[in-house]
């Protein structure tokens, strides 16, 4: 595999499954469907029945492009932090970015009623877009103290543990508003923090999708500083980059990354951590140039697998689908850990 | 490749393991539901409950009763229970059970419902903790809270303990999540006694419970006539709704947060719409509590039901374009469609408190949308079509 034709080879592998994976989540759910109704359905058959079309274009379909994006989304950031802070075990979570999302949208749901921010109206999608903007701000907000601190302090290791403080800090927040909140505003907010993939319309989940794509593609201007940074920031330093623009930057990319994708499915775990391990190992290098499409690959193919797993089916119900990405997430982490090579080699 | 096929393998292990867990989770999603226990036969001919599966009143005479609390997870184990003994007797207690002396001066009451029947039988005045105040709908007991005669002992599921002990009502009804769960007043001297009407699933049986609360207060001869009128009533609309020919399907509940929780088929809800003559969508589901359905489930089962029916609270007055904004799916379905929405407004009509107090005006309410025909006068109280 250590040949780039390999490489593309097996690219083009995971990208056949991402394919297959999505026609999986298209035809596989609750409801059966034939294969022949689902096509007829994406290709604009008016022949089959209504309520098939509407499971197929309004739940599905947005569904499982939302889970394509957000894997992609969240596999990306959790290899820019890892390598940006130079710690195998930084992930989404961990800069307390997720955190920071999950207080603007509690400040929504458990206080909305309170602050009579629902006052202006009542409307769902009017309470949708208030959670998408106040996570979006709230995951900002604790990104631009993370960028703040670093610009102060510079060591990467420092910023991490920093990152971790303020996830706690924020969870106390959090924990003490549950407490006041009434039981139907809990309830609302700890099912968000389940995570979901099936909040999206189509439309929305397009919108998310490409502003993933652009954000991601935006990486990839910084495929050498990033390799250079594999070896040390004196290293990179000295190789003529300047690292605390290049690290800030990469902060802000994984941040808006994380902000997008937090906010429209709640938070996700475990894939950011653990995707950017599968990719090294995968591919067997620490190389940008591939790690960065291998990890939106594999970010997506993973995503739409739990996606899959999460709906059972065949069964009249589904799983949350942080049980499923932790299940398969957190015995990856733990082979790493065990393993103990994969990163920066 | 090496590595490539150690990965494929732990892969393999990996997906095993997430199917076992699955299966695990469904077969326990599915496993057998404590049924509320039918456990008459252990009890004393005398016990004078008829419906409700989670208490039994036995009269020992001279105006002395045994109250039975059974564990609804083993119905037939009595969980708790105490005897009730008047002031004016002189009733000497030849084991070492609990006995009360009714009626109970000073009680802290956490259940609406059991709030509403305290307010039925003219007892509110007896009360002095409360939990959830913010929530309290009855006047007297907003302006005994007001007063500062009643506080709160509770909120959100947590206990004031400090301020419990330091007020020591002389009995605390309490609804626990999780029976056996150690309470955090158990280790004090503080008497506690679990309300759990909400475990009945037989609509009369839920309200029996009046007669439990009635029990401390000296007001069992009251509740029984009470309950009797209920149950007369219930009958006769039951009976009223048995000769249809037509039971139009009914399905229920709103998607919220990723899941579409229904009631199951052998809910509270689902025997009362039987009873009214509807024919619940869920009806053969072996659940006794609500179960969680994808919305595709709810979508391809439910989308031609007949009627739809929903509990929740709007600002102003219920409309087909609140509700259709609230969901893009919405409106696939054909209640909806048809302008078939029966809808509860849980804060006006005080559903949630009174409700389960009044099932006959609740089964009155589904009869008169399901069968016009046959309560053509009557004026709905909880359930109205959204016009």
């Amino acid at each position: 595999m250590s040949t780039t034709g390999n490489r593309t080879l097996w690219m083009a592998v995971v990208g056949l499954f991402i394919l297959v994976l999505f026609a999986a989540n298209l035809w596989y759910g609750s409801v059966w469907l034939a294969w022949r109704d689902v096509w007829g359905i994406l290709t604009g058959n008016p022949l089959v029945d209504r309520v098939s079309q509407v499971i197929v274009l309004q739940y599905r379909l947005p569904q499982s492009v939302t889970a394509l994006a957000v894997g992609m989304a969240l596999s990306v950031a959790g290899l820019l932090l890892q390598t940006t802070f130079g710690n195998p075990l930084a992930g989404p979570s961990v800069l307390g970015i997720s955190s920071g999302a999950s207080f603007g949208v509690a400040l929504v749901l458990l206080f909305g009623g309170a602050t009579g921010v629902y006052l202006v109206s009542n409307d769902w999608l009017y309470r949708d877009f208030l959670m998408v903007v106040a996570a979006l701000a709230g995951a900002l907000t604790v990104l631009s103290v993370i960028v703040f601190v670093s610009s102060r302090i510079g060591h990467a290791v420092t910023v991490l543990i920093i990152g971790i403080m303020i996830g706690y800090l924020v969870s106390a927040a959090v924990g003490t508003m549950q407490f006041y909140s009434s039981s139907q505003d809990l309830q609302a907010y700890v099912l968000w923090g389940l995570g979901s993939f099936s909040k999206t319309s189509l439309s929305q989940a397009l919108g998310l999708l490409l502003g993933i794509l652009l954000t991601s593609a935006s990486a990839f201007w910084f495929i050498r500083p990033l390799n250079a940074l594999l070896l040390g920031e004196s290293y990179a330093r000295s190789t003529g980059f300047n690292t605390r623009v290049v690290q800030r930057s990469l902060i802000l990319i994984s941040g808006i990354l994380i902000a997008l994708g937090t906010a429209f499915t709640g938070p996700i775990a475990f894939i950011g951590l653990a995707v950017p391990h599968l990719a090294r190992t995968f591919f067997n290098t620490s190389n940008h140039r591939v790690l960065l499409p291998a990890v939106l690959l594999i970010g997506a193919a993973l995503s739409l697998l739990c996606n899959l797993i999460a709906r059972l089916p065949g069964w009249d119900s589904s799983l949350p689908i942080n049980a499923v990405t932790s299940v398969i997430g957190a015995p990856i982490v733990i082979w790493v850990i065990i393993k103990g090579r994969s990163y920066g080699k | 490749m090496k590595v490539l096929s150690s990965l494929f393998s732990k892969a393999f292990r990996v997906l095993s393991m997430i199917i076992l867990l699955v299966v695990l989770v469904i077969s326990g999603c599915n496993g057998p539901q404590s049924s509320a226990g039918k456990s008459d036969e252990n009890l004393s001919p005398k016990g004078i409950v008829r419906y409700a599966h989670g208490f039994n009143i036995l009269d020992q005479g001279n105006g002395t009763y045994r109250l039975l609390i059974f564990n609804p997870e083993t119905p037939k184990e009595v969980f708790f229970s105490c005897t009730l003994v008047p002031k004016s007797n002189d009733f000497k207690s030849n084991n070492d059970e609990l006995t009360l002396q009714v009626p109970i001066d000073s009680v802290a009451v956490f259940s609406a419902t059991q709030l509403s029947s305290m307010a039925i039988l003219n007892q509110l005045d007896r009360v002095v903790g409360v939990s959830e105040a913010r929530y309290i709908t009855n006047p007297i007991m907003k302006q005994r809270i007001e007063e500062g005669k009643a506080v709160e002992l509770g909120n959100n599921g947590a206990f004031f303990v400090e301020r419990t002990l330091a007020l020591h009502p002389q009995v605390i009804f309490y609804s626990p999540y999780q029976l056996n769960e150690a309470h955090p007043l158990a280790a004090s001297h503080q008497i506690m006694i679990p309300f759990l009407d909400f475990l009945e699933t037989n609509p009369l049986g839920r309200a029996e419970w009046i007669k439990f609360t009635a029990l401390f207060f000296g007001q069992l001869p009251k509740a029984d006539s009470l309950f009797n009128t209920m149950v007369q009533s219930y009958d006769s609309l039951k009976k009223l709704a048995a000769s249809v020919d037509y039971r139009p399907t009914v399905m229920s509940d709103k998607y919220f947060a990723d899941q579409w929780y229904v009631p199951g088929g052998q809910s509270y809800m689902a025997m009362m719409i039987a009873d009214a003559g509807g024919d619940y969508i869920w009806r053969d589901d072996p659940h006794n509590a609500s179960i969680p359905l994808n919305l595709e489930t709810v979508l391809s089962k439910a989308s031609h039901a007949d009627f739809w029916r929903i509990v929740g609270s709007y600002e102003g007055d219920p409309s087909y374009e609140k509700l259709g904004s609230e969901n893009e799916f919405y409106s696939h379905f054909d209640a909806f469609k048809n302008r078939k929405v029966l809808f509860c407004d849980s804060r006006k009509t005080g559903y949630f408190e009174q409700g389960p107090l009044q099932p006959q005006v609740q089964l009155a309410d589904l009869i008169h949308a399901f069968h016009p025909e046959l309560l053509p006068d009557y004026k709905p109280v909880y359930y109205k079509l959204i016009p």
